[in-house]
């Protein structure tokens, strides 16, 4: 069927074609320039987000342990599989460092992750799927800016950001297929 | 959550523009204006294609700059930096309205179709999106151009996602019976 015969198909090859970027006519930077001259910039930004680097990476690891907690409690279906005094799962003790740890449960919660991502109805699968493609490209971009400026306080916070919200997913897909799993188990 | 998936040509641009970000968060105005040249282009056909006319257009534009670099402390890299400034382009150019009505009646379609089979072949699609009801021209600009989610552009316009939905199923059945009466 040609593109005259079918306009849907007319359609999207016309709005394929369109182009998302135009230019305007005359320069607005100065502008822009003069009103943001006016506007205090945020420029405790560098100081306080040092700071806030800090705090997000505690409260990553403590995210972590957590999430690693909830893994292992569904994993275990009942008491917590712990090891005394440490948030790791049992099934990772030789996992001794701090940022090793932090991987093995990072390493753990995808792994539950995949595993319960069969469970979903396969709109919402490729809805999480996609978020999580997403959460991916743009630590991809982070680690391309901190191979360049690895001592960046914002980059370094941005990077938290993200691998929180990595975490965040696995956590969320994990407790929200708790259910069904629990009955695929009985 | 709600994330974007709209994706860049380079994947280089996207971690140029981090970099950028990071500089301009910590007052760096030429690294600002880096990330005005390199996004200016996307946020002015945005604000082109949802304003109520090209004056309404340049000065969304421009808000949209300013209120990113008052903001810029608050960008949280849970996104790419395109998608927040989008947002923030279709917060400023639609003023936070909420398009909660239904898609057009029949009757809307036929004044719509009608108005539009006057003007000269080949379509100016530009101009049949431009014509198009609000709700289903917005709807139609951030999925069929933009490349954004349902879910996204429902949280961003304050609609329900099957709204959404409908809104651009409108719009596709205005423009495609627009061309199915125009001469090609």
């Amino acid at each position: 069927m040609n593109q005259q015969t079918d306009p849907a198909r007319r359609l999207d090859a016309l709005l394929e074609k369109l182009p998302q970027a135009i230019e305007p006519e005359r320069d607005m930077w100065p502008r822009i320039s003069a009103a943001i001259a006016e506007h205090p910039h945020p420029s405790t930004v560098r100081s306080t987000t040092r700071r806030r680097s800090r705090v997000l990476g505690s409260l990553a690891v403590v995210l972590a342990a957590s999430i690693a907690g909830v893994v292992v409690l569904v994993l275990s279906g009942g008491p917590v599989a712990l090891r005394s005094g440490s948030w790791m799962p049992a099934t990772r003790p030789d996992i001794t460092t701090r940022a090793g740890r932090f991987s093995g449960v990072r390493h753990e919660l995808e792994l539950r992750y995949k595993e319960r991502l069969e469970l979903l109805d396969p709109a919402v699968r490729a809805r999480v799927e996609a978020d999580l493609e997403t959460i991916r490209a743009a630590q991809a971009d982070l680690e391309k800016a901190l191979n360049d400026d690895p001592s960046n306080p914002v980059l370094r916070h941005l990077q938290t950001n993200s691998t929180l919200q990595e975490l965040e997913l696995y956590s969320n897909i994990t407790r929200a297929t708790e259910l069904v799993a629990s009955r695929n188990r009985t | 959550m709600t994330l974007t998936a709209v994706a860049f040509a380079d994947p280089s641009d996207a971690a140029d523009d981090v970099r950028l970000v990071a500089a301009a968060a910590g007052g760096d105005r030429q690294a600002f204006e880096s990330l005005y040249r390199r996004h200016v282009g996307a946020v002015h056909g945005l604000c082109l294609r949802l304003a109520d006319g090209r004056e309404h257009a340049e000065d969304a534009t421009q808000e949209t700059f300013v209120a990113a670099w008052r903001a810029l402390s608050r960008f949280e890299g849970r996104s790419r930096f395109s998608t927040w400034l989008h947002r923030i382009a279709v917060n400023t150019t639609l003023g936070g309205r909420r398009l909660s009505h239904p898609p057009l009646d029949q009757g809307s379609l036929e004044e719509f179709v009608g108005d539009a089979v006057s003007t000269e072949p080949p379509i100016d699609i530009e101009r049949a999106i431009g014509a198009l009801p609000p709700g289903a021209r917005h709807v139609l600009v951030l999925v069929g151009i933009y490349g954004y989610t349902h879910e996204e552009v429902a949280e961003w316009l304050g609609i329900a996602v099957g709204t959404s939905k409908a809104h651009l199923h409108r719009a596709r059945e205005l423009l495609t019976t627009r061309l199915g009466r125009g001469t090609p």
